[in-house]
């Protein structure tokens, strides 16, 4: 009887190990996996009823990365090719990485979200970790992500709206974690390295501005000085598109979806531009930040 | 604006909101609701093509009556004042609710092909069928009477998004943590 208890104790603090970390030290460890580990694997992307797949290749070789995204589905093997310094931190990842404890970036976080974890059953073979996180006000959407236990890579990732509604699922159904360096010699035609990255980047000089940003988003800073202004929170990213127009057809307002993302435009005729919003958030927010550009005097 | 009102009309603008969430923004004394809905479509036309909008739908007879009496709804430029007045607003939901419905895959499990035939957003705005007083079923005016786009234009706005989506996504895809999988966003569309 005895022995059953210890026996129980045992597996009880087994499995509240994961659980041990914080849903934030799982952010975190998400954000570092990608693009530390060696992985090659197939990986689903599901709109509505419309599946389709990809041969996803990821390579650190002298601290660099090589990756690589192949459509499977469509007959076209379309090879989309990046990668870069791995020392390169982004801001994205960056608010991430700083969440820790009560870090004030985990605080800001958790004005924003809420985050939880649950257990989740196995993904592409591995056991993996539920996160839930679900924003606190209607400008922003909600994640359900499975991560990898081990690695904290992410398995699968769900962007739902306020509504419970799935927009976009990716999801591993393959994954090689023992891919190697032999094997981006194999593929080396397939993965592709970014150039060499200098300086961190900036936010681009632009001559409007946005009156209006949900709470918690900030401005990127990018190394392409095209004059767009990308924002996130640490999740949601959006970028505002303000470009000359002479078009006659355009302009009116108008809106696109496609899974997760989204685009809200409008035509400022006195100026001769277009705004567009374009990101995964929710219509409402792009319309709301598009409406509110403006150009100071 | 309370929280849970915003909330249905974020979720009008993605066509999910319920029948029941209509009618209560209808019935809303909350003029900043009325506002922002005023705003929603005061860049659009809505043109009647002699047929009444929620034809199907039982809503107040105050909006009904608005509706009736308004041929050609609230053209651009209308001041806050009009806009602000009742039949603006009954020509608001008319607009929100075709708005909502000419996105690409919207309304009840519309799948992204069958929707992408019927409906792009043209910047103008029609009065489309509305589905008969149903209770829960979502708020979608996909198909029916709208209009379709000529397929020259219905390309070009496809081009633009999927222009700006990937222009989008090399930036996002280096800040959302979930890194370059993003992509797939922009190539399931193009290889199709």
């Amino acid at each position: 009887m005895r022995c059953r208890v210890i026996l129980a104790v045992a597996a009880l603090a087994f499995s509240q190990a994961s659980w041990a970390n914080g849903p934030e030290t799982w952010l975190k460890r998400m954000t570092d996996s990608h693009r530390t580990l060696n992985y090659q694997g197939v990986v689903t992307y599901q709109v509505d009823d419309r599946l389709s797949s990809f041969k996803v290749s990821h390579v650190v070789k002298d601290g660099r990365e090589y990756e690589s995204l192949e459509a499977l589905s469509h007959g076209e093997h379309e090879v989309i090719r990046q990668g870069h310094d791995i020392s390169c931190v982004h801001p994205g990842p960056e608010l991430l990485h700083l969440l820790a404890g009560d870090s004030p970036e985990a605080k800001q976080l958790q004005k924003l979200y809420h985050l939880s974890l649950r257990e989740s059953g196995s993904v592409a073979g591995r056991a993996a970790i539920g996160l839930s996180i679900q924003p606190k006000d209607v400008y922003r959407l909600g994640y359900r992500l499975a991560l990898d236990k081990e690695t904290g890579l992410l398995l699968r990732s769900e962007i739902v709206n306020k509504r419970g509604k799935v927009l976009e699922r990716f999801e591993y159904v393959v994954l090689d974690l023992s891919f190697d360096e032999a094997a981006l010699e194999r593929d080396e035609s397939q993965l592709i390295a970014h150039p060499p990255v200098g300086e961190q980047g900036s936010v681009p000089e632009v001559n409007w501005r946005v009156s209006w940003l949900p709470d918690g988003f900030t401005p990127l800073a990018v190394r392409d000085q095209a004059p767009s202004i990308s924002y996130t929170d640490g999740l949601a990213v959006f970028t505002v598109f303000v470009e000359s127009t002479q078009s006659a057809a355009s302009q009116s307002d108008s809106h696109m979806r496609r899974g997760a993302s989204v685009s809200y435009s409008t035509t400022h005729k006195s100026r001769g531009v277009r705004v567009s919003v374009v990101g995964e958030i929710p219509m409402l927010t792009a319309r709301q930040v598009a409406l509110g550009v403006e150009w100071p005097e | 604006m309370k929280d849970g009102i915003r909330e249905s009309l974020s979720a009008m603008m993605d066509g999910e909101a319920s029948e029941l969430e209509l009618r209560r923004v209808l019935r809303s004394e909350d003029a900043a609701l009325r506002a922002e809905w005023a705003s929603l479509h005061r860049n659009q036309q809505v043109m009647h093509d002699g047929e009444l909008p929620f034809a199907g739908l039982d809503i107040s007879s105050r909006v009904m009556a608005a509706i009736d009496d308004e041929p050609s709804a609230v053209k651009r430029g209308s001041s806050w004042r009009q806009a602000l007045t009742g039949m603006a607003v009954a020509a608001s939901v008319a607009a929100v609710v075709v708005f909502a419905g000419s996105e690409r895959m919207l309304g009840g499990g519309t799948s992204m092909l069958a929707a992408s035939e019927t409906s792009v957003s043209s910047g103008r705005v029609y009065p489309a069928q509305m589905s008969p007083a149903n209770g829960g079923v979502p708020v979608s005016a996909i198909a029916g009477g709208t209009p379709s786009m000529s397929p020259a234009v219905k390309s070009e706005a496809d081009k633009r998004f999927d222009v700006l989506l990937r222009k989008h996504t090399e930036r996002a895809s280096l800040n959302n943590g979930q890194g370059f999988v993003s992509y797939a966003r922009v190539v399931s569309q193009e290889s199709e």
